[in-house]
């Protein structure tokens, strides 16, 4: 900083430049105004008399203005206080500002607080709190415990040493204390009203599992105590898991999902070859990628461990198959799984929350849009037929005048109970002309072979079987088409009404279940005559392969091609029979149950998810093995 | 002042230890006075009128026991004196002798804070497995020999977790003469997870006889403290040490002195060479790190390389000693202490364990009880507070003392001299949970 001529004076202790200044100052206002011709302005600013220099040289020096901090001097004292939180008069001294509420309250004084504890009579005790394995006297004990160390009862049981008593676990103190709290919420009279009754009421449940929610839904049947303690026990185990089983965990996980991974691929990859190979849509039924088993094992692991991909488990669970085919299928799966896994889910604490139907993922995600603008389309294929046999039952499907959600579900069950009902036409027909086939079949083998009637037989006997089923499940279909259409009605009846549609719905879901039930038998019996079915067809391909036996080796591209005439469509399926009878003569009786056999493990191989990659690859060579054998 | 919860009555901490004694103000982040807990006296002194004189120095108190004179302080035992005996009041961590126990808090307070002990309540602190009968006698010897208005005993354990900011805490706390593994749940000790042993003692039993037993590449190390030389001559490493020892005070030098300034020696080895391997016991690793040099008071000096870590590793494994009832190291207290928590606690309190102690300075200490916990309790979380301030690491029961006493919320806590009159003892025990 550059001294000014005041800092210069000041050094030297000369006097104020006061008389200096007025002098000067009039001299220079008076030669302001002229300048000097030649010079420009800016220039005469600068080298001229009003150089700023010189008038801050003449001012006055000035120091910073102190702050205006209000008050002024701020007192401070060491006052005695009392504390209204203390029993006694102790006085301790700290230090204070100097005001006018001195006597005022000791402002830490109303942390003080204390949790609310029960008190009971001992009318109320001998009413309600009894118990067998505890006196009277402990109980109070418990209860003064719990009161002097505010329910902290990690501490109260660490504390709690009741002279003469049995020893207590922190389990039976909570046990004991909640479930009085809870009797006396109970039988006293309440002022407020139910709700936050019952809400105080749970608060007081022991072990509320607001943080296990793993545990909430399944074990509630349990006791309480029993619960806790049975959680605890979960955690010790986990808290004790040696590194090895932590690895070994680790690594059965890792290879799980491997194993999930190469046999999604798998699927892909075989869904792909018969695409190319059929050029269509193989119509076999989605595979469901997970073993059940491994499902539910590992389930509550994936929640944990990856929490964030938290829909990937859930949708393999339920798998949403876009063929009319294994919508059904995939129901009865679910159910089968779920029931299978009530009793593993108990036994292992994994409580899974019911997916809703589409399970939001990325791929699956709905923008929002009027309900209106999407009614529920049958499947393409079937969706002419569909709109044919609605007709037929003077349904009109184009229209739907509330497109509630409700409604829209009736509309899309009602769809698929047409698909359903088609079919099982389909399989009847079918069926039928296989029993016409094969009673050709009987008579003209009757008279060739007498020996070989038997095995011929038993499987007329599972054909009729199963065309009795199809006739019983074709009854079954236009009953569930009827309920459906009623409702559909009701709902529509119920439309002019305000509150029609809620009370339409609580009347209606009960049917809705009825029905999906029904649906799910549907599934079930149409699975079972599908295998029947499929059956059938290994039986004759089992004849075919009878043939090419006596020719010789059987290859794999053989095989493929059988696999993919199985999994075509019926159109296809007709053409096969097509084939059987004209191959007719030639039958290798011999060989035919064996091969049936094999045929139906190579079914399995195809149907079912088994963990090995190359399942069916083993059902193959097991297939040539038998043969060879 | 109101802020952060806090209100200065300017109460007193006190934490005596079997190490040190820890005075000062409420509120303050360090003891304004530290010193030794182990005193002097001489036995069978004459009159103590020749004692007034010197004793006016504030070094030297008056001993109304029997005509000795208690040395305390850093004129204690610090200095020699003929005949001097030299004692700890506490054994095994516990306060066993409380007869000097009054001058030991008058010293402190009176004589290094300069306090009058009548206007300042006192917060004392007390071990974990400290006994009822010894906190009621803390509490007789303050309200009635110092006079004190108002007085509280709080767990060291609690303090600990306070002084690192938890009020829910796993506190390892490993002193001179006692390791300790302590729950700590809302500001209350769990007493049944608590776990204690005396490995320090052993760990310096250890070293000790490391030093001083020949091996095939040195001879024993001579302990001798500076006292006891007279004069000394610099000598290369590993040689033998040319000292001359003071003849005239052998005589008058008693046992208990010796030992006490040789372990004092000991534990200056301890604290400047020692170390922990911090990822358990390994002669190769050993090996591979720096060696130390350390000269001894007698001017021997030599480097230490994988010895080093001999001792500190007694602190987790004494397996490899052969000997009846060795206490137990701070792994087993560690799951001890767990072990005997509830399942649903372990993990809440292995993610807040708390270090302290001035033993655990050693290098590596930190890092070994995290490798020990994850050992013992893979896939939980563990996190270690260990203060990197010496004095906090060192003071903790201290600082603890020194937060919860300047809490405005406390002040309800105290006992009141007034309360001690109309309760008697009892009151100790129902307002000090």
């Amino acid at each position: 900083m550059a001294a000014s001529a005041a800092d210069v004076r000041d050094i030297l202790s000369l006097p104020g430049p006061s008389n200096v200044a007025s002098t000067t100052l009039k001299k220079s206002s008076s030669s302001m105004a002229k300048k000097p011709e030649g010079i420009s302005r800016e220039l005469y600013s600068l080298i001229g008399n009003s150089a700023p220099t010189l008038t801050a040289q003449f001012a006055k020096p000035r120091l910073k203005q102190r702050p205006d901090l209000g008050k002024g001097k701020v007192k401070w004292e060491q006052q005695e206080f009392s504390n209204s939180a203390r029993a006694d008069g102790l006085k301790l001294k700290h230090w204070v500002k100097v005001g006018p509420d001195n006597n005022k309250e000791y402002p830490f004084a109303k942390y003080n607080t204390t949790t609310t504890t029960y008190t009971y009579s001992l009318d109320e005790y001998t009413r309600l709190l009894e118990d067998p394995e505890w006196t009277k006297e402990e109980t109070d004990y418990l209860f003064s415990i719990v009161k002097e160390y505010g329910m902290r009862f990690y501490i109260i049981s660490d504390r709690y040493d009741y002279p003469g008593g049995p020893p207590r676990t922190i389990d039976d103190l909570k046990a004991r204390y909640y479930s009085i709290c809870r009797k006396l919420l109970r039988t006293r009279p309440w002022a407020g009203d139910e709700a936050t009754r019952q809400q105080l009421s749970n608060s007081y449940a022991f072990d509320k599992g607001g943080h296990h929610t793993v545990f909430a839904l399944l074990i509630l049947t349990m006791p309480l105590k029993e619960r806790e303690i049975m959680r605890k026990d979960y955690i010790d185990h986990l808290l004790k898991r040696t590194p090895e089983q932590i690895a070994e965990e680790e690594a059965l996980y890792i290879e799980l999902k491997r194993l999930e991974q190469t046999e999604r691929r798998f699927a892909k990859e075989r869904e792909e070859l018969l695409k190319t190979l059929a050029g269509i849509d193989s119509g076999l039924a989605t595979i469901s990628i997970e073993d059940d088993a491994a499902n539910t094992f590992f389930g509550g692991l994936d929640k944990i461990k990856r929490s964030k991909k938290r829909g990937d488990t859930m949708e393999i669970d339920s798998p949403i198959s876009s063929a009319q085919f294994s919508l059904a299928p995939a129901h009865s799966l679910r159910k089968t799984t779920t029931a299978k896994q009530v009793a593993q889910d108990l036994q292992l604490c994994i409580y899974r929350f019911e997916t809703p139907a589409a399970a939001p993922n990325k791929a699956a995600h709905v923008p929002v849009h009027l309900r209106s603008t999407k009614p529920s389309i049958p499947k393409q294929n079937l969706a002419p037929k569909i709109y044919g046999a609605l007709e037929e039952l003077n349904i009109n499907h184009q229209t739907l005048i509330m497109p509630t959600r409700n409604n829209l579900q009736q509309q899309q069950m009602l769809f698929d109970a047409t698909a359903a009902l088609i079919e099982t036409k389909r399989v009847v027909d079918r069926v039928d002309q296989e029993i016409r086939v094969l009673k050709a079949r009987l008579s003209g083998r009757k008279s060739e072979d007498i020996t070989d009637a038997g095995g011929e037989e038993t499987q007329e006997d599972a054909a009729v079987e199963s065309q009795t089923q199809a006739a019983e499940e074709s009854q079954a279909g236009p009953e569930g088409d009827a309920e459906a259409e009623g409702e559909l009605d009701a709902e529509g009846e119920g439309e002019g009404e305000a509150e029609g549609d809620g009370d339409g719905d609580g009347e209606v879901e009960p049917e809705v279940e009825a029905e999906n039930e029904d649906a799910d038998g549907d599934a079930e019996m149409e699975d079972a005559d599908a295998e029947g079915e499929n059956e059938g067809g290994d039986e004759v391909d089992g004849e075919v392969e009878g043939e090419d036996d006596g020719e010789g080796d059987l290859d794999d591209e053989e095989l493929e091609q059988e696999l993919e005439q199985r999994g075509d469509d019926e159109d296809e399926d007709e053409e096969a029979e097509g084939e059987v009878e004209e191959d007719e003569g030639t039958i290798d009786n011999a060989s035919e149950a064996p091969e049936s056999q094999v045929g139906r493990r190579r079914k399995r191989g195809f149907s079912t998810s088994s963990v090995d990659t190359s399942g069916t690859m083993n059902t193959r060579a097991s297939v040539k093995r038998q043969r060879n054998g | 002042m109101a802020t952060h919860g806090g209100d200065e009555v300017s109460a007193l901490v006190l934490d005596i230890g079997s190490h040190t004694t820890r005075a000062g103000y409420a509120g303050d982040d360090s003891p304004k006075a530290v010193f030794s807990t182990s005193y002097g006296y001489v036995p069978h002194r004459p009159p103590p009128e020749a004692m007034d004189e010197t004793g006016a120095n504030g070094e030297l108190i008056r001993q109304p026991r029997a005509s000795t004179t208690t040395y305390l302080g850093e004129q204690g035992p610090n200095v020699w004196r003929p005949n001097m005996v030299v004692t700890n009041p506490f054994s095994e961590g516990i306060l066993t002798d409380f007869a000097p126990i009054p001058h030991i808090v008058k010293y402190a307070i009176v004589d290094s804070l300069r306090c009058d002990p009548t206007e300042h309540p006192v917060l004392v602190t007390e071990p974990t497995w400290n006994t009822k009968a010894n906190r009621e006698r803390m509490a007789e010897i303050m309200f009635e020999d110092l006079q004190v208005p108002a007085f509280y005993i709080a767990n060291s354990g609690v303090l600990n977790a306070f002084a690192a900011g938890k009020g829910t805490a796993l506190v390892i706390d490993v002193g001179k003469s006692m390791a300790s593994v302590v729950p700590v749940v809302d500001g209350f000790v769990l007493r049944k997870g608590c776990a204690n042993s005396t490995i320090p003692l052993l760990v310096r039993a250890q070293a000790y006889s490391m030093l001083t037993q020949p091996t095939p590449h040195r001879e024993g190390i001579s302990l001798l403290p500076h006292h006891l030389i007279s004069n000394k001559q610099a000598v290369d490493p590993g040689l033998p040490p040319r000292f001359t020892y003071r003849e005239d005070r052998a005589s008058q030098t008693t046992d208990t002195w010796r030992t006490w300034a040789e372990h004092r020696e000991l534990d200056e080895w301890l604290a400047n060479v020692s170390a922990v391997m911090d990822g358990g016991w390994n002669e190769q690793i050993a090996q591979t790190r720096p060696v130390k040099q350390y000269e001894f008071p007698t001017g021997y000096n030599t480097f230490f390389g994988a010895d080093r870590f001999l001792p500190g590793e007694v602190y987790f494994n004494n397996s490899h000693m052969a000997a009846p009832d060795l206490p137990a190291p701070l792994n087993s207290l560690l799951n001890t202490s767990l072990g005997a928590c509830e399942p649903d606690l372990r993990a809440q309190l292995l993610s807040n364990v708390v270090l302290t102690g001035g033993s655990s300075l050693l290098s590596g200490f930190s890092e070994r009880i995290v490798n020990e916990l994850t050992r013992s309790y893979p896939n939980q979380r563990i996190k270690l507070h260990a203060a990197g301030n010496i004095t906090e690491r060192r003071y903790g029961a201290w600082l603890g003392g020194s937060v919860l006493a300047s809490l405005g919320t406390f002040h309800q806590l105290w006992i009141s001299k007034e309360e001690w009159q109309e309760h008697g003892k009892s009151i100790v025990g129902q307002r000090c949970k």
